[in-house]
């Protein structure tokens, strides 16, 4: 029996019988490491995924609050790498940390919530855009407002331009509502989650 | 017997695969060839340094190629570091060409639990993976973004380790082989184990080069690095606990 395993063929890897990834430990090693950074103060960015009507959402939040939900179509990758130049390198997956955004979240697409009550950072968005992105939460569930309206409400009404742009780069989509942003012919324009993605959340909300 | 002979085949590929690993090194890559290739390792190191530039990553395959072709499995970390760090982002700040933390973990992670495994045993492996990164992701965004990083991860992870050997040695009682605790480290009892063990009858120093060296993918100049001393040195360390693992594992496994 011996002499049969001593022999060998073929070119098996070297080490080969060492499993490359212990899977079960891995997973329980991330954990750990999560929850104590977290508990050190090292945890700058934690995010996780969630699945919802319009996609996987990446939700990302700092110990400030939410800082980052993205669309699929925003490649979830390249978020997290502009996370980790934007606001730090120390990015992990660890969701206990985006339990009440992941809850909310879940309210809101069974149709049970129409206001988000969560801390936010607003660290990824700037001057007007950032000015614009504080007044959308005043377009209630189910309204639309037009990007005019917007850009005058934020007092200046010819920055309409600016208005959509600033709708364009919301970095918490669905919670601050830029969905609800439509053109002034009346038709839904566009949107950071896709046209579609934009239909399903009015629709959602009876406003289309 | 029926649970007996279940862990025998693994036994035996481990330890061909550990005697495969000795052989094909010295058929193909003898010590003079692979001393140079460290030495080369060394010298664009310290060019680098000086001088942070691209380099073509076509001066860089022959050598890692050469050390690491008997292996497909053990990573090339020194050279793919250096080479995607410049070629994707030269130049440019710490802050600003670092992944994301989470893709440290995701890639080198499985190479690290092997190593404080290797070094360690599988029960204060975990504790010794947690603690190094820990400590890696607290000094990860002072990290030069041209760095080594299994290099530096193995360079944590030794230190933590070392921290781990020196409470064994005070936990130790000498009354011969005490079961292993339910680890992570694979079926008590199985093959793994049983790499474990073997490797747990090696001295510190064979050990860590062994793991260093085969399980971390490190050329024996970085090794030296961590460990202290010469990378010849470190290579006598290597080959000697290789040695030994052949006689141990060889005959643990034909038992």
């Amino acid at each position: 029996m011996t002499t049969a395993r001593t022999t060998w063929t073929g070119d098996g890897d070297l080490f080969a019988a060492l499993p490359e990834v212990d899977e079960a430990a891995q997973r329980q090693l991330h954990a750990r490491l999560a929850a104590a950074a977290g508990a050190a103060g090292l945890l700058d960015v934690a995010y996780r995924t969630m699945d919802t009507p319009v996609g996987p959402l990446l939700l990302a939040a700092t110990e400030q609050g939410l800082v980052r939900v993205a669309y699929a179509r925003e490649d979830h990758e390249r978020v997290l790498e502009q996370l980790a130049h934007r606001v730090s390198p120390r990015v992990l997956r660890a969701p206990a940390r985006l339990d009440g955004a992941a809850r909310e979240l879940e309210e809101y697409f069974a149709g049970r919530r129409s206001r988000f009550d969560l801390p936010l950072d607003l660290q990824l968005s700037h001057g007007f855009r950032r000015t614009i992105l504080a007044r959308l939460p005043e377009i209630g569930y189910g309204q639309t407002a037009s990007y005019a309206a917007v850009a005058a409400a934020a007092g200046h009404p010819k920055a309409v331009r600016a208005a959509a742009t600033a709708c364009a780069t919301n970095p918490l989509p669905v919670i601050v509502p830029c969905h609800r942003v439509v053109r002034s012919d009346g038709t839904i324009g566009q949107y950071i989650g896709g046209a579609e993605a934009k239909r399903t959340l009015l629709t959602l909300e009876g406003a289309a | 017997m029926p649970t007996s002979s279940a862990p025998a085949a693994p036994v035996a590929d481990q330890l061909i695969v550990i005697l495969r690993r000795v052989s094909s090194t010295i058929v193909e890559a003898p010590a003079d060839r692979e001393g140079a290739g460290e030495a080369r390792s060394v010298a664009v190191a310290v060019l680098e340094a000086d001088a942070p530039r691209r380099i073509p990553r076509g001066r860089m395959d022959p050598a890692a190629g050469r050390r690491h072709a008997p292996n497909g499995r053990v990573r090339r970390p020194v050279d793919e570091a250096r080479v995607t760090s410049h070629s994707a982002h030269p130049g440019r700040l710490p802050s600003m060409s670092q992944p994301p933390f989470e893709a440290i973990v995701a890639k080198h992670g499985p190479m690290v639990l092997r190593v404080c495994r290797a070094v360690l045993g599988p029960a204060d492996a975990d504790d010794a993976w947690s603690e190094t990164f820990l400590s890696a992701m607290h000094a990860y965004p002072d990290l030069r973004p041209d760095s080594n990083v299994e290099a530096w991860l193995v360079t944590i992870a030794h230190r933590k380790a070392i921290d781990h050997l020196r409470a064994q040695s005070r936990r130790a009682i000498p009354m011969g082989d005490l079961p292993e605790r339910a680890g992570t480290g694979g079926v008590p009892g199985g093959w793994e184990s049983d790499l474990w063990a073997a490797l747990k009858t090696l001295p510190a120093r064979q050990r860590q080069t062994v793991a260093y060296h085969y399980l971390a993918g490190l050329p024996y100049a970085d090794v030296a690095n961590i460990l202290g001393g010469t990378p010849a040195a470190a290579r006598r360390a290597a080959a000697d606990g290789i040695a030994a693992l052949r006689k141990t594992y060889l005959e643990g496994a034909a038992i």
